[in-house]
């Protein structure tokens, strides 16, 4: 009734590979660069984020309740002041506008400080006999790209190399018909080819229908004789 | 030609030496006779004898034949190249599918051929079995329709083939059979639902139809069986015990054993999706919306073009390398239709709705079933409406002959306007609107006035038939951002105008500071320091007094003459300013653009001269430094020779070029002066232009549309693979859910132009060659066409012309009256 996701043996230099139990409709194959625990960097950015919503806070308060005001104590009175202060302040552009001009900063570093995203996610996923669809996270947590390649578009799913500065990487793309280029699977990651091979051999046999296709998969060569 | 190769019988061993380049073509006929070798354009044939029985070789049949084609490329693998992309070869595909390491080793590779026959039968017989039984069931579900209740309800959508339904509505309490009637009657009405407004050619009727059931006890044959235990919870498709489609689909896998244990039923693929609303605009589609117009996007094709080349030249060589192509099904075919099924399917369900709840209301004593649907369907048609759609349509006709009348005037007058402003005498002359900005924006405006009624008038046109082109948003987009963007800048150029003729007097004034402190003033100031050995600079005084005078003449001549006759008219001309703020914010801004060019001739002057003279010098110095070497240069064969020059060549060579090298100083510093001032002129009016292409092209209707309802703005589709699934239970189906959801066009995708436009100018101002340029001396070209082109990428390249216009015009406005005329006939009917 359930269904899993499982880490797949396969993990290597901080990639963590992820993929759904493969039914036969469906499969998915998550890569990503989460870390496992909490490094150092990662308590920063927590402590970041508090001091910009402290600092944001604290200009808020600061500026609907001027620290030389007193506060009366009945409750109502407080509300109207406010009230008031709101008003007053919104009116008059001159009063407060520095704290506006900090509150406007403030409120600027904690939507920064949010907006990255720690760490990169790309999958592919397979619908067997309809298509494939590859989806990578973006630098922000707002971005985040992905493609829908329907069957009848791909030419072929490869496993090539390439060269990245000095060394020679392998990477999984899919060829797509008439479009003149590769969609490069795990763009990002780039992870090793002991990964992409495995994934390279379990999407081939899902794509397509023909159980024969299937069976003869890059595993079988016929045998060459001498 | 019979004969054998290799001796051997049953086997066929084909030799090659891996040599580059060699191919190798083995052509394998079906009917068993002949094996024919290709090596280099000689065709060796052999005879063999293949063991294939008639009866189980399909191709036979055509008496096609395959072709093996074995190929050792430059990467030293043993490629194959598809020959055929026919639906059995490709068996013959996969046997290519070896990766040979050869390397500089010599390695003989002989294929038995056995093999290939058996791996080729094995294939055929499956392929001819699956593509009888698909392997999985696609169904396509729509999640805003669930009914309310849990009570029996069925389930109509389209049925494109056995192994793939769209469901478009679910309609509870309703008998089969009666729904099956209700569509079939909606058939047969004078106008049948596949041709009501809106839907006319967008579907194939035929595949509309009943195609399951949600929580139904009884059995029937349809293909799908759902049930729901709660609204939110996810359908779930059963077996029937009936010899349904699925059942033999079970029983045939099974049979089969090809999946094995684990699964006993071929497996269901769920699509959840949302239905776009089509009143509201809303559509998938696999391609992002392209906002600009088709041939103007590609209009930075020949920057990127080498990128490109190199690009194709990989996928060349991956397509060829690609040995595994995927045969062609109907199946496939089909999965276009999809999303055209899934954009109609909220009209047509609601449509289907008012009709079964209006066949369902009438009294059923005096017309069958079908009538009462006819009935229904003309009640919902027309009602009193008519008479007041009648009313308006006679008051809009009335006003579009008047605008039609008005539209071919304006029409006429706007085309010997542009015939003026597009006027070149010669290639080499330029136009009028490439010279100044003011009747460039004036070009613009009266294009797109000229658009626009064929825009409408297309867009009127695409409206009756919605759904059965994808062209009818963008154009939407595109005519109204247009429009708005023109409202905009009339907005704003009121303010701007307004606000200029109010402070005409401190604009003057500064505008009079500038030309006498800055234009004349500041640069004699600035030309007297420089024949007075500037910051201690010793510069030769003759030549400086000389360059000097020049220019002071120059500028003198300019300020002095002729700007004094221009300044009592600046306030005059501050004045039109302003005043052609009404007609636009982006007029003022192109005046003043022009005005700044027009000022500032002198600069301009001066600017050539010096550069002129720089170049000129540095060329000299040039030479004179190869003879100084005793070389000189060959232009015939474009490099440096060693020449022997005489005595007195040598001497005064070598005497001209110190004369040059000291008195080069001087003449860099008033070139430098001059590229300077120039300089600045460029970034101000690159700045003035760049807020005039803000103005005329900023994709503000598309980003509104972005905030207000991103599905008017699709950037393709996504799923996404809901986590639980369900896994087999009883008769339940294994079934993996999957949400489509449509993706938002991407802001950066809206602000493409804007990306080109940026690394256009960054390329042309801003780039090392140009700096190299500016210190040589030579001439920085402002490629003004070249800028412009972003301005102009939402209108089509050749404007329509006049007759075209009144062409369109005139079966418009034939389209409106045969339309009055049938409303006309409506009423009086009644």
């Amino acid at each position: 009734m359930s269904q899993t996701t499982t880490t797949t043996g396969i993990t290597s230099a901080g990639l963590t590979v992820r993929r759904t139990t493969p039914t036969k409709a469906a499969v998915k194959y998550t890569i990503s660069n989460k870390p496992t625990r909490r490094t150092f960097g990662s308590f920063l950015r927590i402590g970041y984020r508090t001091f910009c919503a402290l600092l944001f806070l604290f200009l808020l308060l600061h500026r609907a309740v001027p620290l030389s005001t007193t506060v009366p104590l009945p409750l109502t009175h407080y509300t109207i002041q406010v009230a008031q202060q709101f008003t007053i302040s919104t009116l008059s552009s001159v009063h407060n506008s520095s704290i506006d001009i900090a509150l406007i900063f403030a409120a600027v570093f904690l939507a920064v400080s949010f907006l990255p995203r720690e760490y990169t996610e790309e999958s592919i996923l397979v619908l067997h006999d309809f298509g494939i669809q590859v989806s990578s996270t973006g630098k922000t947590r707002l971005s985040r790209t992905s493609q829908f390649i329907p069957l009848e578009l791909i030419q072929d799913v490869v496993l090539n190399e390439g060269f990245r500065g000095f060394r020679v990487i392998y990477f999984l793309a899919v060829v797509v018909k008439g479009r003149g280029r590769l969609l490069v699977v795990f763009p990002n990651l780039l992870p090793q080819r002991e990964i992409l091979e495995e994934i390279w051999r379990d999407i081939r046999s899902r794509m397509h229908q023909h159980p024969v296709s299937l069976s003869v998969g890059p595993n079988t060569y016929i045998e060459e004789s001498k | 030609m019979d004969h054998d190769i290799d001796g051997s019988q049953n086997k066929l061993g084909i030799r090659g030496e891996n040599r580059r380049r060699s191919n190798f073509h083995i052509h394998l006929p079906s009917t068993p006779s002949i094996t024919t070798l290709t090596r280099g354009g000689t065709s060796i044939s052999g005879a063999r004898s293949v063991p294939v029985s008639s009866a189980n070789s399909p191709t036979e049949e055509n008496g096609k034949s395959f072709y093996l084609s074995l190929r050792n490329s430059q990467y030293g693998r043993q490629q194959y190249i598809p020959e055929h992309t026919r639906r059995d070869v490709f068996l013959e595909k996969n046997i290519g599918l070896h990766s040979y390491k050869v390397g500089k080793r010599r390695t003989k590779v002989i294929y038995k051929y056995d093999e290939i026959f058996k791996y080729r039968e094995r294939v055929r017989a499956t392929i001819k079995q699956s593509a009888a039984h698909p392997s999985v069931t696609r169904v396509f579900w729509p999640t805003d329709c669930v009914p309310q209740s849990l009570e029996p309800s069925v389930l109509v959508g389209f049925r494109n083939s056995r192994s793939d339904y769209v469901v478009i509505a679910i309609f509870p309490g309703i008998n089969i059979t009666r729904m099956a009637d209700t569509l079939r009657g909606l058939e047969t009405l004078e106008q049948p639902l596949s041709e009501t407004a809106g839907l006319k050619g967008a579907y194939d009727p035929s595949k509309l139809a009943v195609i399951g059931t949600v929580n139904f006890k009884s059995k029937h044959g349809l293909p799908l069986v759902v049930e729901m235990s709660s609204r939110v919870a996810r359908p779930r498709f059963y077996t029937q015990e009936a010899p349904t489609a699925v059942h033999k689909l079970n029983g045939h896998a099974k049979l089969n054993g090809e999946y094995g244990m684990e699964s006993r039923a071929m497996p269901f693929q769920v699509i959840f999706y949302e239905r776009p609303l089509p009143r509201r605009l809303q559509y998938f589609s696999f391609m992002p919306i392209t906002l600009e117009l088709a041939d103007r996007s590609s209009f930075n094709a020949d920057e990127d073009r080498k990128k490109l080349r190199s690009r194709r030249v990989l996928v060349d060589q991956m397509t060829k390398d690609t040995i595994f192509g995927f045969p062609q099904t109907d199946e496939e075919n089909c999965i276009n239709n999809w999303i055209n099924e899934i954009n109609l399917s909220h009209e047509l369900g609601t449509l289907l709705e008012n009709a079964v709840s209006l066949a369902a209301v009438l009294p059923s004593e005096s017309h069958s079933l079908k009538d009462r649907i006819v009935i229904g369907t003309k009640l919902l048609f027309s009602k009193t409406k008519n008479l007041l759609s009648f009313l308006w349509s006679l008051l809009a006709m009335a006003v579009m002959w008047i605008l039609i009348g008005g539209l071919m005037l304006y029409r006429v007058a706007s085309e010997a306007v542009l015939m003026i402003i597009e006027w070149q005498p010669k290639s080499s002359i330029p136009a009028l609107k490439d010279i100044s900005a003011t009747i460039q924006q004036l070009d613009l405006r009266l294009q797109q006035a000229c658009y626009w009624p064929i825009q409408y008038i297309t867009l009127r046109n695409q409206k009756s038939n919605l759904f059965s082109n994808t062209t009818f948003h963008p154009e939407y987009i595109r005519f109204y951002n247009s429009l708005w963007l023109v409202a905009n800048d009339i907005i704003i150029g009121a303010a701007v105008g307004a606000y200029i003729i109010d402070n005409r007097d401190y604009i003057v004034s500064f505008v009079d500071y500038c030309i006498n402190e800055i234009l004349t003033t500041g640069l004699r100031r600035t030309i007297e320091w420089l024949m007075d050995w500037p910051g201690g600079l010793k510069l030769n005084n003759e030549l400086a007094a000389f360059f000097g005078e020049l220019f002071l003449w120059v500028i003198e001549f300019w300020g002095g003459r002729y700007l004094r006759i221009f300044k009592p008219y600046l306030p005059d001309i501050v004045y039109l300013i302003g005043l052609s703020g009404f007609v636009g914010a982006t007029f003022p801004i192109a005046l003043i653009a022009d005005l700044i060019s027009f000022l500032t001739i002198q600069i301009y002057c001066c600017y050539l001269a010096s550069a002129r003279i720089c170049n000129w010098q540095l060329t000299v110095l040039l030479s004179l430094f190869h003879l100084f070497r005793g070389k000189r240069r060959n232009v015939l064969r474009n490099r440096i020779d060693s020449c022997d020059y005489d005595l007195d060549q040598l001497l005064i060579g070598t005497l001209l070029f110190t004369l040059l090298t000291f008195l080069l100083p001087t003449v860099l510093v008033f070139y430098l002066t001059f590229a300077c001032a120039r300089l600045g002129i460029i970034i101000i009016n690159a700045m003035l232009e760049s807020s005039l292409a803000l103005l005329n092209h900023f994709p503000l209707f598309a980003i509104m549309l972005r905030l207000k309802d991103s599905k008017r703005l699709p950037g393709g589709i996504e799923f996404d693979l809901v986590e639980e699934s369900a896994i087999g239970e009883e008769n339940c189906m294994d079934t993996v859910y999957i949400r489509l959801k449509p993706i938002a066009l991407p802001v950066t995708a809206m602000f493409q132009q804007y990306f080109l436009l940026s690394k256009r100018i960054q390329r042309h101002y801003l780039s090392l060659r140009v700096i190299a340029l500016l210190l040589t001396g030579q001439f920085v070209p402002i490629q003004r066409s070249r800028l412009y082109s972003l301005q102009y990428s939402m209108l089509p390249e050749n404007r329509y012309g006049i007759w075209e216009l009144w062409f369109r015009l005139h079966v418009f406005s034939v389209t409106v009256r045969a339309e009055v005329k049938e409303k006309f006939a409506l009423i009086t009917s009644r």
